[in-house]
């Protein structure tokens, strides 16, 4: 229902600023960066929000000589159920979010892969990483870890500055679900625990701590099963979705450490920038091309910068459908944006993510 | 103009109330209940900002889709 002018003149539908329409190929999104989700629309609504933003609704439905009336009602009313916008006097007096990103950290993320074979010095890669600023690590061991190859990880990092410690970890004997609620109790830096291998999958209840632990029967053996893209990994935050306007929001300000020691952007890429053993974090930041692939954004890939997902997924610059092309899409996104299809339904964004009565 | 003039504060939740202030703003003579709900969101990111809040993107992505249990 459109309100009465409130003194003024007729009253203009303004979103709300963390409502933010992103416009795809076949169909938009309006991602709400607050409340972390975002909807389909159609780009009809897009359009309406971004070109004819400021206007009162009978100016929009006079920009389409009256032909659309009853549908531009109806996708006003879809907005304001559904609190992406509010209707306002004077729409000037509620800016836009400015997207610009800014971190003071030269390292925000870092992976750090572990194997059977592997001999990380942990103490000195995390005094490393901490002198870097970098707020959070996740440790990847291929292999069934035990709890002492943990311990000692985690205490490599008890004072030091990282705010999250996220694990994934070959299945093994130790790694009962008890076990891995006392060391998440023990270590307030864990964040979520996945173990890898298990015979069943099952996920437990949150503990007092709130550190999921989730058994997988996938097996992780190797860098080469990461870069994996699909709704589960998206994410609707204003960080990250300002972080993508022009960076690259898997490769930005992240450092890696490979089961061997090589310092890479990420272990599944090719280049190394030298193995610990010979080099430090601090020298492999330091070259020219570490920082190279940190601006490729999305809407510099091809294919990427035609989807609505864009600034929700977290891209992948190892694996691309063009080996050749550094701008090629990730080769595991099985999303077509020029259909809205995804290649397989186990892909697909889960129902919830729908709204009912989404407009068509 | 006034500082509170439909009693938002007071229509917020106690665990509303608790969070730091933030300065209302009166949007329209017909406020809505997503205005009040906006604004008691709004009021975490107000007082942490978002640079310096918790690392929330996945840093690596080896795992699939959801499995069925």
């Amino acid at each position: 229902m459109i309100p009465e002018a409130g003194g003024g003149g007729e009253p203009v539908f303004a979103l709300f600023a963390c409502c933010i329409p992103v416009k795809g190929a076949r169909r938009s999104t309006l991602c709400d960066v607050q409340r972390g989700s975002f909807q389909f629309i159609p780009n009809g609504l897009y359009e309406i929000l971004t070109e004819h933003a400021g206007k009162t609704a009978a100016e929009i439905k006079a920009a389409y000589d009256h032909e659309y009336d009853e549908e531009i009602d109806e996708y006003l009313e879809f907005l304001l159920r559904h609190e992406f916008g509010f209707w306002c006097d004077d729409p000037a007096k509620f800016p836009p979010l400015d997207l610009t990103w800014e971190a003071p950290e030269r390292i925000t993320n870092a992976i750090l892969d572990v194997d059977a074979r592997s001999d990380h010095d942990y103490a000195r890669i995390l005094a490393e990483l901490d002198d870097l600023g970098c707020k959070a690590l996740e440790v990847r061991c291929f292999h069934g870890c035990a709890l002492a190859e943990l311990r000692a990880i985690l205490e490599a990092a008890r004072y030091g500055r990282l705010r999250s410690i996220d694990l994934l970890v070959g299945d093994g004997p130790e790694l009962t679900p008890e076990a891995l609620a006392d060391l998440a109790a023990r270590h307030g830096r864990i964040s979520s625990v996945v173990v890898h291998s298990a015979p069943e999958a099952r996920r437990l209840p949150p503990s007092r701590t709130g550190v999921v632990v989730e058994y997988r029967t996938e097996r992780i053996d190797s860098p080469s099963c990461c870069g994996k893209v699909h709704p589960g990994y998206f994410v609707v935050e204003l960080e990250t979705f300002a972080e993508g306007q022009r960076h690259n929001t898997c490769l930005n300000r992240k450092i890696s450490v490979d089961a061997r020691g090589e310092i890479r952007n990420c272990p599944s890429m090719a280049r190394s920038f030298g193995n610990l053993r010979e080099t430090s974090l601090h020298s492999a930041l330091a070259h020219r091309d570490f920082a190279a692939l940190w601006s490729i954004n999305k809407d510099q890939i091809d294919i990427c910068k035609d989807c609505e997902f864009r600034y929700l997924c977290t891209d992948c610059r190892a694996y691309l459908k063009d080996e050749r092309d550094l701008y090629s899409k990730p080769s595991k996104c099985a999303y077509d944006p020029y259909t809205a299809e995804w290649r397989s339904p186990a892909e697909r964004p889960a129902p919830a993510g729908i709204p009912k009565g989404a407009p068509e | 103009m006034e500082k509170d003039p439909e009693g938002l504060f007071a229509r917020l939740s106690p665990e509303g109330q608790e969070l730091s202030p933030v300065i209302y703003r009166h949007l329209h003579p017909r406020v809505t209940r997503a205005t009040v709900l906006r604004m008691a969101e709004s009021r975490p990111y107000r007082a942490t900002g978002y640079v310096c809040g918790s690392f929330r993107k996945p840093i690596s992505r080896c795992l699939g889709p959801d499995e069925p249990r």
